[in-house]
């Protein structure tokens, strides 16, 4: 699902330093992590916005939410959700509207489906994200801080539903140092330090 | 194709209605900055043709033996027009200049013998050709004395060079609605988006792809700011030209116009290449 080689960055001193990592299918990774620069530059990586100075990054179709959100903020929000279908599939306008009300109801945002992006609350861009990244239904899933805006007992339930999508076979990779995700037993836990992957 | 056009439309359509309001004045400010432009721009023009117009101003007096016969005044006109640098003669006959001069005076001319020559005023072209006209000028047959006008020799330099200062002040002033429009495009595009387009190249956009709605707006603002603000700004130098007393030396509108429509249609259609390399490289 993902594989990533030897890699090395461009900086003077490279942040991210003869890397590996690699995901089969079904796995479940739970990535924590020292410095935020080095999470953001894997994901520039995994998301190509860069390219590595040294090695190879190999991906499958992947859903993402993002730290930041990174949501558009001239659309509202179920434009938003349908985006990564708008521009990964070939469906028709009302499908696409059909598959974005769906998500929003799952994720309880229905009732905000024209409101701009910059209406919502945090919770609410946070639930919005992870309806986006899901929405496209692909294999490999990667969640970067999907609990940050949450209260417990939301970060509970996203908990028991990340491990739902996990038993029904996709392939999860979570960047987040929340210490909530203990409660999943069938995972695998690396650190990202000094800009290696290490085993917990 | 259908799909991509509908969806670039799409895009177009929650841009400008997500940012009507900026939109608005970035185009106010591009409209009233091509005004200024071109303000500059065709003073600038005007004080480059007002300078070239002096300069064929400058002139001496020649003045011609009372003994050389008519034929050979016109010959020895022919002589000073061939000479390079030359640019106008006018023959003032020695009995006008008495009337003229008596005149002034308020004396009478009757039984006064005439001390004065026949003369030609000899316009030249720049203040550089006077000294070498007068030199070849004196060698032909025919020339008593030339007399340099060095009062208005020193006139027309201190005109001259007042207005190339206010060229060059004209031409520094020119860079502000440049700026303004460089921050307006760098702005609209980028600055102010810089966000969204992030966002999008993250969720799995090609940059070309993502950047071409925000192109086609910027481009056609630019555009039509660029024509809308031309036009009006001719409109007013037409009005100013022929309404305003004195100033119906600047040069002629058809003539502008030709000069600000060239300007328009480079910028029109160099402006769609650059915004996208300006963009690119600030990215």
């Amino acid at each position: 699902m993902l594989k990533l080689k030897n890699i090395s960055t461009s900086e003077k001193n490279p942040l991210l330093k003869n890397l590996n990592l690699n995901l089969s299918p079904g796995e479940l990774i739970h990535l924590t992590y020292k410095s935020s620069f080095e999470k953001n530059k894997l994901i520039d990586l995994i998301c190509k916005v860069e390219l590595p100075k040294s090695g190879e990054v190999h991906t499958k179709e992947f859903g993402i939410s993002f730290e930041n959100f990174k949501l558009i903020s001239s659309k509202n929000t179920i434009e938003n959700v349908i985006f990564p279908l708008q521009i990964k599939t070939t469906l028709k306008r009302s499908e696409l509207l059909k598959k974005g009300e769906k998500h929003l109801k799952m994720f309880g945002l229905l009732n905000k489906k024209e409101t701009l992006t910059s209406r919502l609350s945090l919770a609410e861009k946070q639930r919005l994200n992870i309806a986006r990244a899901l929405i496209i239904e692909s294999e490999f899933i990667i969640l970067d801080n999907p609990f940050k805006h949450f209260t417990e007992d939301q970060v509970n339930g996203f908990i028991v539903y990340i491990d739902e999508l996990n038993s029904k076979g996709k392939t999860i990779l979570i960047l987040s140092n929340n210490k909530a995700l203990d409660q999943i037993t069938n995972k695998k836990t690396y650190i990202l330090e000094k800009g290696e992957i290490l085993n917990v | 194709m259908f799909k991509k056009l509908n969806q670039i439309n799409t895009e177009v359509k929650e841009l400008i209605e997500k940012n009507i309001t900026y939109y608005t004045l970035s185009f106010t400010t591009l409209v009233f900055s091509f005004i200024f432009l071109n303000l500059s721009l065709v003073s600038m023009y005007n004080l480059h043709k007002i300078n070239k117009t002096m300069e064929k101003n400058y002139n001496f007096t020649l003045y011609i033996n009372n003994n050389v016969s008519k034929n050979s005044i016109e010959k020895l006109e022919e002589s000073v027009l061939s000479i390079d640098g030359v640019e106008s003669l006018s023959y003032i006959d020695k009995e006008q200049a008495l009337d003229k001069l008596t005149k002034n005076l308020g004396i009478n001319s009757t039984g006064i013998k005439n001390p004065l020559l026949n003369s030609f005023t000899v316009r030249v072209n720049g203040r550089e050709n006077i000294e070498r006209v007068q030199t070849i000028s004196e060698e032909i047959d025919g020339v008593k004395e030339i007399i340099v006008n060095e009062a208005n020799s020193k006139n027309l330099d201190n005109r001259i060079s007042k207005n190339k200062i206010y060229i060059f002040y004209l031409l520094l002033i020119t860079f502000i609605p440049i700026k303004i429009m460089i921050f307006n495009i760098m702005h609209s595009t980028v600055l102010s988006q810089k966000h969204d387009i992030e966002s999008k190249i993250y969720l799995g956009l090609s940059k070309k792809e993502v950047l071409k709605p925000y192109y086609f707006i910027n481009n056609i603002k630019f555009i039509t700011s660029a024509i809308i603000g031309s036009l009006i700004f001719l409109n007013l130098y037409e009005i100013i030209r022929t309404e305003v007393p004195g100033l119906d030396i600047l040069v002629v509108t058809p003539i502008i116009t030709l000069v600000v429509g060239i300007v328009i249609a480079i910028i029109c259609i160099v402006y769609p290449f650059i915004s996208i390399n300006i963009t690119k490289r600030k990215r």
